[in-house]
């Protein structure tokens, strides 16, 4: 049994019947008793039948597809589609794969022949390096020798053996650095590259031997004007005198001073200053140096001095490195100055130092020292003043 | 008679006194050559400091004095005042080397050939050719 639907209701009473409508009206409310009554036996009788309602939603049409059908198709198509996708993906992995395999197997034997070129090319790198750094060690050996040859002066570089010379400054011969080879501004840095033992050590800094110093700017150079400081331990300076009874000297070896000169040709800018002490002059005899350092006023006039202001060569042999020579200045005695000229001989010891020996005449009077003088007995004023130094070349002059 | 027996007397005491003129050739300071017994040097020899107190031959002319200072287990320092062409001026021979002694002599690893040495007490030879040099022991305080 299924519920009305609006089309079912009953139809509505037309107006153009009152009299029929006016009975109905006044039946009316006896027939909705009566049909109150017959529906609630209806609903009873239904009660104790066990029918059940189902209430459904309007029928669709009937030629709507099924829904069920269509979603399964659907399946059926996603999985065919899935089906065809996974042998298409399976397929396709595989090609990847292969194509990859292919592709790493050439990539390999691309990078190991790179690998192999980079490799020569750092070896060749780094013997360039450390044929360069030889080179530079070389270089700077050879700058440093020419920089004091330099220093020492054209004239004397062409006469005399340069100062520190290669050969000196390094005994050991080094081997020929190679040239490099060109580097292509292209080729990428050799740095992934696994780098090897440096086979060239570390350039050092120079070093030399203790006999490498071999005339080496040192030792007298007759040809340039060097600076000389005397050697005091090794100089003497005295005097012979003549007396009535016997001849003596007084010798001192309390000498000092410097000059600087050359001895190869004059030379009027020599200049220096050699002095002897006074109260170190010995005779041999006590009462003697005492009375004669009271005549030479040693407490006043402590020095004996000789200033050097001119060098006339007479002879010179600079290879032999030796020469005579005139040594002009000043000479003073007991505060009394007088120019004189000392005829001088020079050379050089087995040490390397310069000997100079040389002596003149002069008389006391002249200096005005007081000469004992007993009568028959005396000391002649005339004496001979002599010295013999040895001196130590201090290089070149003029600083 | 008073100025006569003066006179005399002086007379006679300065006839006692010899002549003592130095002759020409003895003017020269002769350097004090003293006998050293030189004995092969043995590595006991050479620890120690020591100045050069004689330097003979070529390397004398520029070699004003050396230094060397020798350690018990085979390290050593040297320098040496050396006369260049600006002057007197110190060369560093090697801050911190290492030597050797065998019978070729001193090697100093310094570039150059071992070198014999000698030694006496307190002092020590090198030798090379042509020149030589003597050093004494200095106490260092």
């Amino acid at each position: 049994m299924t519920e009305p639907t609006p089309s079912d209701s009953p139809p509505t009473p037309a107006k153009s019947a009152p009299s029929k409508a006016g009975r109905l009206w006044r039946w009316a409310p006896a027939l909705v008793g009566l049909a109150l009554a017959a529906l609630g036996l209806a609903a009873v009788g239904f009660a104790q039948s066990g029918l059940e309602i189902h209430v459904q939603p309007g029928t669709a049409p009937t030629d709507a597809p099924d829904p069920t059908a269509l979603l399964r198709d659907d399946v059926a198509t996603l999985q065919a589609d899935l089906g065809a996708l996974s042998k298409g993906i399976g397929t396709n992995l595989e090609a990847l794969a292969t194509a990859l395999d292919g592709a790493a197997e050439e990539r390999h034997a691309e990078q190991l022949a790179r690998s192999k070129a980079l490799s020569k090319r750092l070896t060749r790198l780094e013997a360039a390096l450390a044929a360069e750094t030889r080179e530079s060690a070389r270089l700077r050996a050879e700058l440093a020798s020419l920089t004091g040859a330099l220093a020492k002066g054209t004239a004397l570089a062409s006469a005399r053996p340069a100062p520190f010379s290669p050969d000196e400054t390094d005994p050991k011969p080094r081997p020929q650095a190679k040239t490099p080879e060109p580097v292509k501004a292209a080729d990428p840095p050799p740095i992934a590259a696994k780098p090897e033992p440096d086979p060239a050590p570390a350039p050092r800094k120079r070093r030399r031997g203790l006999f490498s110093f071999k005339l080496a700017g040192g030792g007298p150079d007759f040809t340039q004007r060097q600076r000389y400081r005397v050697i005091s331990s090794l100089s003497r300076v005295g005097f012979d005198a003549k007396s009535t009874l016997h001849d003596f000297s007084g010798v001192t070896s309390t000498v000092e001073g410097s000059f600087v000169s050359r001895f190869d040709v004059d030379d009027t800018q020599a200049k220096g200053k050699i002095r002897a002490a006074v109260k170190d002059l010995r005779t041999g005899v006590d009462g003697r140096d005492e009375e004669m350092r009271k005549l030479l006023g040693a407490k006043r006039h402590p020095w004996i001095e000789f200033q050097l202001t001119s060098l006339e060569i007479t002879k010179s042999d600079p290879q032999a490195r030796t020469a005579t020579a005139i040594g002009k200045g000043t000479f003073t005695i007991h505060g009394t100055s007088h120019e004189v000229s000392v005829p001088l001989a020079i050379s050089v010891d087995r040490s390397k130092r310069l000997l100079i020996a040389g002596e003149t005449k002069l008389s006391l009077l002249d200096y005005k020292v007081e000469v004992p003088d007993m009568g028959a007995i005396g000391m002649k004023p005339d004496v001979k003043i002599w010295l013999s130094l040895r001196l130590r070349s201090l290089g070149k002059a003029g600083k | 008679m008073r100025a006569l027996t003066l006179l005399a007397a002086l007379a006679f005491s300065s006839g006692c006194y010899a002549s003592n003129v130095v002759e020409a050739s003895q003017r020269t300071v002769k350097e004090t050559e003293v006998v050293v017994s030189w004995t092969p040097a043995t590595v006991e020899d050479l620890p120690g400091f020591y100045a050069s107190s004689s330097i003979e031959g070529e390397a004398a002319g520029a070699l004003l004095k050396a230094y060397y200072y020798f350690g018990a287990e085979g390290s050593y320092s040297g320098a040496v005042l050396i006369v260049s062409p600006e002057g007197p001026r110190f060369w560093v021979l090697e801050e911190d080397g290492n030597y050797a002694l065998s019978e070729e002599g001193l090697d100093l690893n310094d570039g150059a050939e071992p070198v014999p040495v000698d030694a006496a007490p307190g002092k020590l030879r090198l030798r090379a050719p042509g020149s030589t040099i003597v050093f004494e022991r200095v106490e260092l305080r």
